[in-house]
């Protein structure tokens, strides 16, 4: 006999803490194992917050390797309002083809959001990752749905402030910077509980140089 | 009735002098409009539209449903209309005029609406009318009965080839309208307004007209101009670019929408024109064996397009590389969707910044929030001698004490002065 609790399970919007690995998302691989493992990649259909401590900690970097292989698709690579030039010999390095790659400049958050909105509703990207000024709760709804219909890696990244604020966000992890990798603690997720904080290795990690002086001799030389 | 009568019983009438001219152009308009339904209309002043639609009843997916396209359609002009159909033009006429929306589809279901008619519907002069009167003649049945030698006797031929031609008994030719070469069309709004929705709603009406004529030429337009004149007759234009051909009214009203919201308006708007500025035939579409990847372009060009039409042109932009050891000239601004060869492999930040920043030194080395730690590099760069941009710098990769990575350079030509170009995110 079924109860009325039996019911409510079998509605789709409702997951179990012990149905950990069951998500109606379908996922990309970030291209790092320990990422994999514990989160499955990255969610396509579901947004995520990115909340960097600081800035150049790799928190751009970690979207690298699965923004490589869905630039492989007709769809493009939306970059709306980066904080900075994104330069094109580092993400061609990285493996992403540019002519998927579009930029767009919008000024302030209410423009950046609506770029971001439409940007996911066209169904013309397959990843739209967005660097909104600000945002509400209702504006971080409005583009859950958004996300939704497109299947397309939704992401926005927000102030290290953000934390203390609750998001209806679906996924939301939080970044930051050691001394040779990058420290991923997972705030929020779907479809199972939390789990310890995941390192990543740093790509830009090398033995450390000693310190220069004007002296120095270049060690490689690019003249042209 | 005389004018001073109408005054005389109702004395707040509002009278507006007729203009003959202003009705011919309407019913151009509409014909415009009505050119996507078929490539032959003809004119019946003052306000009637003949459409020859037995070429256009399988594309449109049958007469039902043309015939709903078309009164929706109307509808959004802000038209009423009344639609008859039949196998002759006169016939067709002569039920619409009568308030019969019917569609005689042979000739005689036409014979049966058309016998039902007053012969007021003719054309005749007042002494034939009377004779009719007289002679008890109310309805086209009954003048159709008589015997024709002696209608020809006593009316004259032209009565009886009217009959002929409605019944479609005698060739009835019409002559087409022909579209002119190009669109433009204005609105005189009822009141001034000076909120962009009024407007768009407005702008909507010759948006469809403008459709109407592209689709009759298989065009679509790549340029269209809203010129909107205000109250003190100040002009102001919103001119919307599209970067492949379109005659899909929502895509462009949408377009027209942003466009207008980033329009200072001069004051309230009194006149809209809208213009079709660039007109280039539309690509018939292919039909390819990826079905997707066609799609996916036709999306991606509407999103560009949305986009600038709010952010402006400059906003979506692609990305490209260039050639140059200069980190600042080694990429390039490009049309979205640009191919480029990849890169070579460098140590190369994800972020670069639009000028270098100088950094602040602690006994001589590079401080970003704390000590910099070198951790690849250096790398120099020396070039652009003969373009008055020299570039003499050693670049490094550096991290601080938070893990935050950093591309930084030692400018060459000034001992201990150093530079952060990028971010490592």
């Amino acid at each position: 006999m079924s109860t009325a609790l039996d019911t409510l399970f079998h509605n789709a919007a409702i997951w179990r803490g012990s149905e950990q690995s069951r998500t109606d998302s379908a996922d990309i691989s970030s291209g790092f194992d320990a990422f994999d493992e514990k989160l499955g990649g990255w969610p396509l259909g579901a947004l995520v917050e990115l909340i960097p401590q600081r800035e150049g900690i790799g928190e751009f970097s970690i979207l690298l390797p699965a923004l490589a292989r869905l630039s492989k698709d007709e769809r493009w690579i939306a970059l709306i309002n980066p904080p900075h030039i994104p330069y094109a010999p580092a993400l061609s390095c990285a493996g992403i083809d540019l002519a998927k790659v579009v930029v767009v400049r919008a000024v302030g958050a209410v423009n950046t959001l609506w770029s971001m909105e439409q940007t996911l509703r066209s169904g013309a990207c397959s990843a739209v990752l967005g660097w909104p000024t600000s945002i509400t709760e209702r504006a971080i709804r409005r583009l859950q749905l958004a996300t939704e219909a497109s299947h397309a890696l939704g992401v926005y990244f927000t102030q290290p402030g953000a934390l203390a604020r609750t998001s209806p966000v679906p996924y939301r992890l939080q970044i930051n910077g050691t001394n040779d990798s990058i420290r991923v603690e997972v705030l929020k997720r779907r479809g199972g509980g939390l789990t310890s904080p995941l390192h990543i290795k740093n790509a830009v990690a090398v033995p450390e140089l000693p310190p220069i002086t004007d002296r120095d001799i270049p060690s490689r030389r690019r003249i042209a | 009735m005389a004018l001073s009568a109408a005054y005389a019983l109702l004395p707040e009438i509002a009278v507006r002098t007729r203009d003959p001219g202003v009705e011919q152009r309407c019913l151009e308009e509409i014909a415009l409009w009505a050119l996507q339904f078929t490539s032959q209309v003809s004119l019946l002043p003052p306000a009637s539209l003949l459409l020859e639609i037995g070429g256009s009843l399988k594309l449109f997916g049958g007469l039902d449903a043309l015939r709903r396209q078309i009164s929706e359609s109307a509808e959004q002009l802000g038209l009423d209309t009344l639609t008859a159909v039949a196998p002759a033009p006169r016939g067709a006429c002569w039920l619409a005029h009568a308030g019969l929306a019917v569609s005689a589809e042979d000739h005689a279901t036409l014979q049966h609406h058309l016998n039902r008619l007053s012969v007021a519907c003719i054309d005749a002069d007042a002494d034939t009318f009377k004779s009719l009167q007289r002679m008890g003649i109310r309805t086209i049945g009954e003048l159709a009965r008589l015997p024709r030698d002696a209608l020809t006797r006593r009316f004259g031929q032209h009565l009886l080839d009217q009959l002929d031609r409605a019944f479609g008994n005698l060739p009835d030719p019409q002559s087409p309208f022909s579209p002119p070469t190009r669109f433009s069309a204005n609105l005189a709004l009822p009141s001034p307004v000076n909120e962009v929705e009024a407007l768009v709603f407005a702008a909507h009406r010759l948006i469809l007209q403008m459709t109407g004529y592209l689709s009759a030429s298989n065009a679509g337009v790549m340029r269209l101009k809203l010129q909107l004149e205000s109250e003190e007759t100040k002009i102001v234009d919103a001119i919307v670019a599209l970067s492949i051909p379109s005659r899909d009214p929502k895509h462009l009203i949408n377009l027209l929408r942003e466009r207008l919201s980033l329009t200072a308006l001069p004051g309230r708007i009194e006149a809209i024109t809208l213009e079709a500025m660039d007109i280039a035939q539309l690509a018939p579409r292919n039909f390819s064996f990826f079905p997707d990847a066609v799609h996916v372009r036709e999306e991606r060009t509407t999103l560009v397009e949305k986009l600038r039409a709010r952010l402006g042109d400059d906003a979506v932009r692609g990305l490209s590389l260039f050639p140059d050891a200069r980190p600042e000239l080694a990429w390039r601004e490009a049309e979205p969707g640009t191919r480029a060869q990849p890169a070579p492999s460098l140590p190369r930040p994800v972020w670069l910044l639009q000028r270098p920043r100088q950094l602040n030194l602690h006994d001589g080395q590079p401080w970003l929030d704390g000590r910099l730690r070198l951790l690849d590099g250096p790398e120099r760069i020396e070039t652009g001698w003969w373009d008055g941009f020299d570039v003499m710098r050693d670049y490094f990769v550096a991290r601080n004490i938070n893990g935050a990575t950093f591309w930084i350079y030692r400018e060459r030509m000034v001992a201990g002065s150093w530079f952060l170009h990028g971010i490592f995110s």
